[in-house]
């Protein structure tokens, strides 16, 4: 399977291509969090949904699916220079401005909805409010998307506030105990800012109820994964499963430190700095025709 | 499993066990650099090393599999599955580089590994006693230089010529680069004229990127990892440069705060002894002079600080090996023997 190929789409995109920038700027403005579409098992590539909340730009998923449908909240200002550096890379996208709780496209319109940043834009940080707003966002983002369709949210753990629930609690009360020590130890480990050493617990509830909300908007598979080192440096991307937490932190040292008992217990949120949540509908029977996104209303 | 991808995975399979499904909870992205297709445009340099590494896990977590996405017009990653490819089919070396397959489509170039366990040496090295530090080097180094000199029979074409190189043509690009870097003229006629001294010496294809967490230990023998950037260098010695100032950084002889490399390198303290031993050892080794061995010493730094630039990466990456670079021709400016100074004598 040795072939060289180029596209005529990729001959135009080298064709528009701007200069290199300098000092570094091309090592940092890649959006490497767009390669979670290489593991997400989706089998139609025709039409995409980036609702925007300041993550990667719409070109970076313009170059994955056939069209791309951006859309910008009430009130926040729309970005075009985020999201074109040249016609080769808009002609697929179209930018529309509308409330993410009554989305503005008939059912089953997308096959992929890109959420990043979820939790980041509703200037509330009661938990009640937020889970309520997910609610309503996450049974929007379910009723637009075909059958076999796939949802993305890319959640910075930072953001979700409340008190943590089930073994969180357990752990909030230990971590109270030992909060600052292992804080310290954390930090010292990674060598990472510790400035969200109070969310550290509220973490181990933020899994489950997403996961919760998801289910409960009536997506049949929800796979959950841990980005490490942090949101805006997603090097590593990995299943939120013991098997695969062990394994991953196994590689980044040669003793097994306090990140590694961590994760031997089964408390790997307390140890990643942003989630990932892929969510599918069910598969259809039957393959239907691809139809005409619609806008409503 | 994007089935892009895993189309990709089954046509590197021999065995027939990547053709099934993979599951979702059994694959890791690691080192995720770069957009694939790039978000940005890209050329040349630019493209090496960005996109990302997939760790393949089996049934019960074990690691089967470790994968290499990258761009399509990344040109790297084709020629390094080559090089694993011929080196694992050597009888002499099939323990040194691991079993590899390569496969690619419009958008995505992938190589397919079999999952190399083992402890890496930039775990170890920090903590070794010197003894076993020196005697762990001249392993290591041992093995590098039996695959540079057995590469050259299995991998003819990527031998530039079979002409010695001469050394101060190699060096000039790397020295025009710094000079565009602000590398001021007396600096650059101090470093061509030591580099030329050097003269010619025979070619040997080089690593490229010999460091310690490219090097595992695993059931009683050294194996070499990353061979993207083999054969770009085919400069004797250059492996050994490299390999003992990355050494020497982990184990905090040289850093920011101790002075640079070539101050390190010339200092009286036992560690940088040891270094000095083992680069004059490898010298020797390869049949390099004292001159030789400086020369090529300087093209290394020359070279990687280039290099670094061209790649594009942020000042603060190579900005240190550019002030080594300048640090060296001012010590060659004022006169002093180099060659004594870092290699000791001989």
């Amino acid at each position: 399977m040795e072939r060289p190929a180029t596209s005529s789409r990729q001959a135009r995109g080298h064709a528009a291509q701007p200069a290199e920038p300098a000092d570094g700027a091309a090592w940092t403005t890649d959006h490497p969090r767009s390669n979670w579409l290489w593991v997400a098992d989706l089998t139609r590539w025709e039409r995409a949904l980036d609702i925007q909340s300041g993550g990667a730009p719409a070109a970076a998923w313009g170059r994955h699916f056939r069209w791309v449908h951006q859309l910008e909240p009430p009130g926040a200002g729309v970005d075009f220079a985020g999201v074109s550096s040249g016609e080769a890379e808009t002609a697929n996208i179209a930018v529309a401005r509308a409330s993410l709780g009554a989305l503005p496209y008939r059912d089953e319109a997308f096959d992929c909805v890109i959420w990043e940043g979820a939790l980041k834009q509703w200037g509330t940080t009661r938990r009640a409010d937020l889970t309520a707003v997910l609610r309503q966002v996450f049974g929007e983002c379910r009723r637009v998307l075909r059958p076999g369709g796939c949802l993305y949210v890319g959640i910075a753990v930072a953001a979700w506030p409340g008190r943590p629930v089930g073994a969180g609690r357990l752990v909030a009360w230990l971590t109270r105990s030992v909060g600052r020590l292992g804080g310290v130890i954390l930090r010292g480990e990674r060598g990472q800012p510790g400035s969200d050493g109070a969310h550290r617990t509220e973490r181990l509830s933020l899994l489950r109820t997403l996961r919760g909300l998801l289910t409960k908007a009536g997506f049949s598979k929800v796979q959950a994964f841990y980005i490490d080192p942090s949101y805006h440096q997603p090097w590593s991307i990995i299943p939120a499963r013991r098997g695969p937490v062990l394994v991953y932190e196994r590689r980044q040292s040669a003793r097994a430190g306090l990140r590694w008992w961590l994760a031997w217990l089964g408390l790997h949120p307390l140890l990643y700095g942003s989630h990932m949540f892929l969510a599918y509908t069910r598969e259809p029977k039957a393959q239907p025709a691809p139809g005409r996104v619609q806008r409503r209303g | 499993m994007n089935p892009k991808l895993s189309q990709l995975l089954a046509a590197c399979s021999v065995e027939g066990d990547l053709v099934g499904p993979i599951r979702w909870s059994e694959a890791v992205i690691l080192q995720n650099y770069g957009a694939i297709p790039p978000a940005v445009g890209k050329r040349g340099f630019y493209v090496w090393n960005r996109g990302f590494n997939l760790l393949l896990l089996g049934r019960g977590g074990v690691p089967l599999y470790f994968c290499k996405c990258r761009p399509a017009a990344d040109h790297n990653l084709g020629r390094e599955t080559a090089v694993l490819k011929a080196l694992n089919r050597d009888l002499e070396l099939s323990s040194v580089a691991p079993w590899t397959r390569g496969a690619r489509s419009e958008e995505l170039q992938l190589q397919v590994s079999e999952f190399v366990p083992g402890d890496p040496y930039a775990f170890d090295v920090p903590g070794l006693g010197e003894r076993q530090w020196a005697a762990s080097m001249r392993d290591i180094l041992t093995v590098a230089r039996r695959v540079s000199i057995r590469a050259a029979a299995l991998l003819p074409d990527f031998l530039a010529g079979t002409d010695p190189v001469v050394l101060h043509e190699v060096a000039a690009p790397s020295l025009a680069e710094l000079g565009s870097a602000g590398l001021g003229e007396d600096q650059l006629r101090a470093l061509e004229a030591a580099i030329r001294r050097a003269g010619t010496l025979p070619r040997l294809l080089q690593h490229g990127d010999l460091w310690p967490p490219n090097i595992l230990w695993h059931q009683g023998s050294w194996r070499l990892l990353d061979f993207e950037s083999f054969g770009r260098v085919q400069v004797p010695l250059y492996d050994v440069h490299h390999f003992v100032r990355t050494c020497a950084s982990l184990r905090g002889i040289c850093s920011e705060t101790t002075g640079g490399w070539l101050d390190r390198l010339a200092s009286r303290d036992r560690e940088a002894a040891v270094c000095r031993e083992t680069i004059r050892r490898e010298a020797c080794e390869l049949g390099l002079d004292a001159a030789q061995a400086l020369g090529v010493l300087l093209y290394y730094l020359v070279d990687m600080a280039a290099h670094f630039r061209l790649r594009g990466v942020p000042r603060a990456f190579w900005e240190p090996l550019a002030l080594e670079v300048r640090r060296a021709a001012d010590t060659l400016n004022a006169g002093a023997p180099l060659e004594e100074v870092v290699l000791g004598r001989a």
